[in-house]
């Protein structure tokens, strides 16, 4: 069993982002660019580009008119929500098609998006501005798994085996078994990508969302958010059981529960189109 | 009477139904007849569907009530899931009643 | 295609630092704009409004966006549309209204409500953009912005577009506070409208509330008749129902209601009185009496009272307290007697003292001030503190020991107000307490005397008062010298005995002694016994003092050689004249029996005259009085006899007009003795013999006859009656039947219909006696039962106890005829069961029925001689 340092340490083994990814993220990250230069960076991704108008043209999105180019869809989602986006789509990518023996890939990134979807559209009942950074950061909550899949299968089979023993949440067989969880990893990883902390607060802190120091409520949606996914039964990351809910992070949220129900429409339709664009490529 | 997407609203028709936003406001009584001006406010509020009378129902409608025994067998199967979260707090209680009835309409489904 | 993002090349430094320095300049702007955002938040003056709102934000919004028309529309709360608020240039008014519909009808509005952050679409005027951002909080959709900007610029800065969503998100909670703030005015001006009304409204039943008041108490007031006229009757009822023949038990009950109903009645007078008092419906008299009858006529009622708890009654009143005065003594009677029986209630040993004195006196009116003082059971602070208010008692254990509704003291203060005074108490738990209150009283100098006898002079007349209680004796002492007399108060007996010499051998004599009867060592009985056999001494004449309700004290003081007795509490007149009466007439030590004691009712004397000569034969002493009252009437001397041999001797010596031959009588009846005389008369003078019976019966008459009686009377004898019977036979006398003598109104006492004590009905009695002519003799008849009255029952106990049913049954006839003389109707049941017990030869019932026969028989006795000596 692989211990996390052992995990993370080496950068080479990770995988690591796309180039058009990281050179969006330095173009975003610069205070002098525009977002011209933003669209001419995917512009130059074609499959990028595809990608990212076949989301943003679909229910996920649900913009009443068609988005014909990149420069409309700068305009209307937005320079730094396209980008949020186009993250999204590029790990997905990344992740395709790992092997199936631990985790069925499919089930897992359904969950994933399901994720991402409910925290996006509770990010939108609770009128954030950026509600796309949550669909990112509710995509990539469970990513640590897909490490320790890759890393330490021997770890990550143990971890499910006592789960499945002993009825217990996965993740705290894995704290049991391996000393740490997927939610540590995850956190690891997006930090070995230099994404910025409003991303990996919330994948770090989403079994455990009040310890979150600066952004709280974000960790409270995507812990939300996880919750819901379970609930609404969309696929499956290695998790039988429906996590407990913080009734802290609840409240912070000040939503009523009822909110749920009237997003679940919304949340299943955003999320047949997500699995459809980002998935299937559809 | 039947559920009809707004664009296909035509004034004249009368609601079959109360209409809300998605925020659950009341914009319009069940028994209106649809006017110009209510119109524009469904297209405001972002309403996509309306029930209206003798309309054929285009849009897609919820699934029937399930019989109790059916109910309790699927019960069974969503505590077993929420058997780490705790039932009395209103968010989870909400929804494990929607798990339930999810795995009733997916046994359905494959059934 | 750039490879870093950073525009420009390396060759171009200069226009980096630029555009670093602008792009600074810009971003401090944007700070500071939004900090300006922030200010302006606290501005809710008057002025504000929705559309200067929009204004603040508009000139926010433009140094940032390059905008060629803007506006805001805002939600109506009823009907959900949205109205344009503020639009701006004006000339493009339309153009923003029909931009505004266009994307209504896309979709692209109801899209942009669900975001919060610039929408940026192509305009419908070509060439153009639409920027339309969502106005909401945190609650709800409050609005929408639409911005037509220039399409010159291709992106505007994300910096710009998060400006504009801070700007308009700050717009939408300004519009929604104002909004709130301007509801909230509203609300607090119709709160204050409706404050005022409600005060009216309170006003209107606050003035409802007191006229309802007013009205229930001019109801209660004017329906204090109605609610007790059935009472009374309830309580008329029940006395009459107790002057029938009824049953042990049902004579209980009967006297049980009768209590009842005269509790009831008391405590609706109350209520009646203290509604009528709250109503402004009592009246206090102004009438002219005099305060010392009218404080000791409270006395005479609780005196029995007093006495049976074994309490010392003594009453006070200062010399300097005007005699006559103007004022309610009803009212002044009734807080004294309601303080009185609390006190008496309260108190299970020591004394009762009521004082009297003035307060104050400006010439014309005295506060005279009433203090009862007792040595009971006290009151604690916080009972002292409420105990004038209604419905409240000293505490909730004295309701269920003592009883009483709570009212008594709440009417006395009201009461005392009314007469310009107040009330008071004063208290210490477990010593007693004293119950004060003060009445102003318009002094009348001028009036006569009021209560019989004029002030004695007892100057040069030295009297000693022998009482164990300080308070009694001081009473007694202030009282005769207020007469001139000379005073000297000794406690005990072996005290007043070694006085009553010294004072003979210094020559400086006592003139009377005032003897206590209840004294710790030795009792006024015993020390009149020693006195008397003293020979230095003996002379002086001695007057008992006793408390009320004890029997035997006439015989006993009588046969111990008093001269005089007196019950407390004293009354001056009453002391005053029994002194001086004392002083003048010399007592008969050797009369015996029938020697009387100087009382109150003394006798009056009778010159004989020349009148026709009856025999009375008589054994009952009650009958016999009535008997010779009647003959006397009728002109006649009367002989009076009480058996039957004694009349057969006494026709044998004189030659009688009549005889009046009771029909039974001991050693010889009626119908024997009759036997004898006709027999010794043989055909000599034949008297006439007149039967007196009770029996009415065809019978017994034909029984008098055959004996050789002439003609009967039945009892209760009737005045008439016996004058028609008679007079043929006192005609035949030779002297003349005296006419009808005027009738004498005797004094109606009132302490007839107060007395406690129901055992004698007096007024029945009194109404008889003036019935028949005779209600002079009332007071002579009770004082004679009084004294026959231990002897009868004495000859019933000892024929009980040799269980001889004959002996009983005529000792208990006997005594019945006099019992039902007087009136003593409950004691006349008992005695006439006691009698048919006696004829049916149940020794047992007999023997049962003489407990009740001796309390009865001691209420009467004390019902006698209270009231014998109080009036």
């Amino acid at each position: 069993m692989a211990s996390l340092a052992h995990l993370l340490r080496d950068p080479v083994e990770l995988p690591s982002l796309p180039t058009v990814y990281v050179r969006l993220l330095e173009v975003m990250n610069d205070p002098y660019s525009s977002a011209a230069d933003v669209g001419a960076i995917i512009g130059d991704d074609p499959s990028l580009t595809a990608r990212l108008l076949r989301l943003v043209n679909s229910a996920f999105y649900g913009f009443p008119s068609r988005i014909e180019s990149v420069k409309q869809a700068l305009s209307v989602v937005g320079t730094q929500q396209l980008h949020d986006l186009a993250l999204a789509t590029s790990v997905v990518e990344m992740f395709k098609d790992m092997p199936d023996e631990l985790v069925n890939m499919e089930l897992f990134w359904h969950h994933s998006l399901a994720c991402g979807v409910c925290a996006r559209a509770l990010a939108g009942e609770r009128r954030e501005s950026n509600v796309e950074r949550l669909f990112v950061a509710g995509l990539l909550h469970d990513i640590g798994r897909l490490i320790m899949y890759l890393r330490d299968p021997e770890g990550a089979r143990s971890a499910l085996e006592r789960s499945r023993a002993d009825n217990q949440l996965l993740y705290v067989a894995e704290r049991e078994v391996l000393g740490y969880d997927h939610a540590v990893v995850g956190e690891g990883l997006l930090r070995a990508w230099n994404l910025p902390s409003s991303l990996r607060e919330p994948v770090a802190y989403h079994h455990n969302p009040v310890i979150a120091t600066r952004f709280t409520v974000d960790a409270a949606i995507v812990h939300v958010a996880d919750i819901v996914a379970h609930a609404m039964l969309l696929g499956n990351s290695g998790e039988r059981f429906v996590p407990p809910v913080t009734p802290a992070a609840w409240d912070r949220l000040e939503l009523d529960p009822s909110v749920v129900t009237s997003l679940e429409e919304d949340i299943s339709r955003q999320y047949a189109a997500s699995v459809l664009a980002i998935l299937r490529d559809e | 009477m039947g559920a009809i997407n707004v664009e296909h609203v035509r004034e004249g028709m009368e609601l079959a139904a109360d209409v809300t936003d998605r925020n659950g406001q009341l914009l319009a009584r069940e028994g209106t007849v649809v006017s110009d001006s209510l119109l524009r406010l469904f297209k405001m509020w972002g309403v996509n569907t309306v029930e209206v009378v003798g309309e054929e129902d285009t849009a897609e409608a919820e699934g029937g009530a399930l019989a109790p025994e059916i109910r309790t067998e699927h019960e069974e199967a969503a505590r077993d899931l929420f058997r780490h979260a705790d039932l009395e707090h209103p968010l989870t209680a909400l929804l494990f009643r929607e798990c339930t009835k999810r795995i009733a309409h997916g046994a359905c489904n494959h059934g | 295609m750039t490879a870093h993002g950073v525009s420009g090349s390396p060759a171009v430094p200069e226009r980096t630092v630029d555009a670093a320095a602008k792009m600074n300049r810009w971003l401090l702007e944007c700070l500071d704009a939004v900090a300006e955002l922030h200010h302006s938040n606290g501005d809710l003056s008057e002025q504000l409004t929705p559309a200067k709102i929009c204004e603040a934000t508009t000139a926010a919004l433009l140094q940032f966006v390059e905008t060629r028309a803007l506006g805001f529309w805002v939600v109506d709360r009823h009907t959900h549309d949205f109205t344009p608020l503020f639009l701006t240039p004006a000339a493009e008014h339309e153009l923003l209204i029909r931009e505004l519909d266009s994307h209504i009808e896309s979709g692209t509005f109801a899209w942009a409500m669900s975001q919060n952050r610039p929408v940026i679409v192509p305009a419908t005027m070509l060439g153009n953009r639409a920027l339309l951002h969502v106005m909401a909080t945190k609650a709800r959709v409050v609005g929408m912005y639409l911005a037509i900007i220039g399409g010159r610029r291709s992106f505007i800065p994300e910096a710009a577009q998060k400006f504009t969503s801070i700007a308009l998100s700050n717009c939408a909670s300004r519009l929604e506070s104002l909004m709130l703030y301007s509801s909230l005015a509203d609300h607090a001006k119709n709160l204050a409208a409706k404050v005022a009304e409600r005060t009216r409204e309170l006003e209107r039943s606050e003035a409802k509330a007191k006229a309802a008041s007013r009205a229930k108490g001019d109801f209660l007031a004017s329906m204090s008749h109605e609610i007790r006229t059935p009472i009374s009757g309830v309580i008329g009822m029940t006395e009459l129902l107790l002057e029938t023949a009824l049953s042990e038990e049902q004579l209980e009950f009967a006297r049980t209601i009768h209590s009842s109903g005269e509790a009831l009645l008391g405590i609706i007078n109350d209520i009646l009185d203290l509604s009528k008092i709250e109503a402004g419906g009592l009246d206090i008299e102004a009438i002219e009496f005099d305060l010392r009858t009218a404080v000791e006529s409270a006395l005479d009622v609780v005196s029995v009272r007093a006495g049976e708890k074994g309490l010392e009654l003594v009453c006070m009143v200062a010399p300097d307290v005007p005699s006559r005065v103007v004022g309610d003594p009803g009212r002044i009677r009734q807080i004294l007697l309601n303080m009185l029986s609390n006190a008496i209630k309260f108190t299970e040993q020591g004394e009762v003292v009521l004082r009297v004195r003035a307060e104050s006196d400006d010439g014309s009116n005295t506060l005279v001030r009433f203090e009862v003082q007792d040595t009971g059971i006290g009151l604690t602070p916080a009972a002292q503190a409420k105990i004038f208010q209604p419905f409240v008692q000293a505490d909730s254990s004295t309701t269920r020991k003592f009883g009483g509704t709570g009212l008594g003291l709440t009417i006395c203060k009201r009461l005392a107000e009314l007469m310009g005074g107040a009330v008071g108490a004063r208290s210490a738990e477990g010593v007693g307490s004293t119950f004060w209150f003060t009445a102003y009283l318009e002094q009348k100098p001028d009036g006569p005397e009021h209560g019989g006898v004029v002030s004695v002079d007892l100057k040069g007349i030295r009297v000693l008062v022998v009482d164990d209680n300080a308070t009694a004796g001081a009473v007694l002492r202030e009282q005769l010298v207020a007469c001139g007399a000379d005073v000297d108060v000794v406690d005990t007996a072996t005290a007043a005995v070694r006085r009553l010499r010294e004072g003979q051998a210094l020559g400086r004599q006592y003139g009377v002694a005032l003897l206590d009867k209840c004294m710790p060592e030795m009792g006024g009985i015993e020390l009149a016994k020693q006195i008397k056999s003293n020979p230095e001494i003996s002379h002086i004449p001695l007057i008992l003092v006793t408390a009320v309700g004890q029997r035997g004290d006439r015989a006993a003081a009588t046969e111990v050689g008093f001269s005089g007795y007196l019950t407390k509490p004293i009354r001056r007149e009453q002391l005053q004249g029994c002194v001086s009466r004392v002083l003048g007439l010399a007592v008969d030590a050797e009369a015996g029996r029938s020697s009387e004691l100087i009382t109150k009712h003394t006798l009056a004397d009778e010159t004989a005259r020349h009148r026709p000569r009856v025999l009375l034969a008589e054994d009952n002493p009650v009958n016999q009085k009535i008997a010779v009252r009647f003959l006397e009437k009728l002109g006649c001397r009367v002989d009076v006899v009480d058996n039957g041999r004694d009349a057969v001797e006494a026709v044998e010596r004189v030659s009688y007009a009549a005889v009046l031959m009771d029909c039974s009588m001991p050693e010889l009846d009626g119908y024997e003795a009759t036997t004898v005389i006709r027999e010794r008369e043989g055909d000599g003078r034949h008297t006439a013999i007149i039967a007196l019976t009770a029996d009415a019966t065809e019978r017994s008459r034909q029984q008098c006859l055959e004996v050789g009686m002439d003609d009967f009377v039945t009892k209760p004898v009737k005045r008439e009656v016996l004058g028609e019977v008679l007079r043929p036979w006192i005609e035949r006398a030779t002297t003349k039947v005296e006419s009808e003598a005027s009738p004498e109104t005797p004094a109606t006492d009132s302490s007839d219909s107060g007395s406690a004590g129901s055992a004698i009905d007096l007024e029945a009695f009194r109404r008889q006696m003036e019935e028949m002519d005779v209600g002079e003799m009332v007071e002579e008849l009770l004082e004679t039962f009084a004294q026959d009255a231990p002897e009868r029952l004495a000859a019933i106990e000892v024929a009980l106890s040799d269980g001889d049913a004959e002996e009983i049954r005529a000792a208990a006839h006997a005594y019945k005829s006099a019992a039902a003389t007087i009136h003593a109707e409950g004691l006349a049941g008992l005695l006439r069961d006691m009698e048919r017990a006696g004829r049916d030869g149940d020794v047992e019932r007999a023997r049962q029925l003489f407990t009740d026969l001796h309390s009865e028989n001691s209420a009467v006795l004390a019902q006698l001689q209270q009231r014998a000596n109080g009036g």
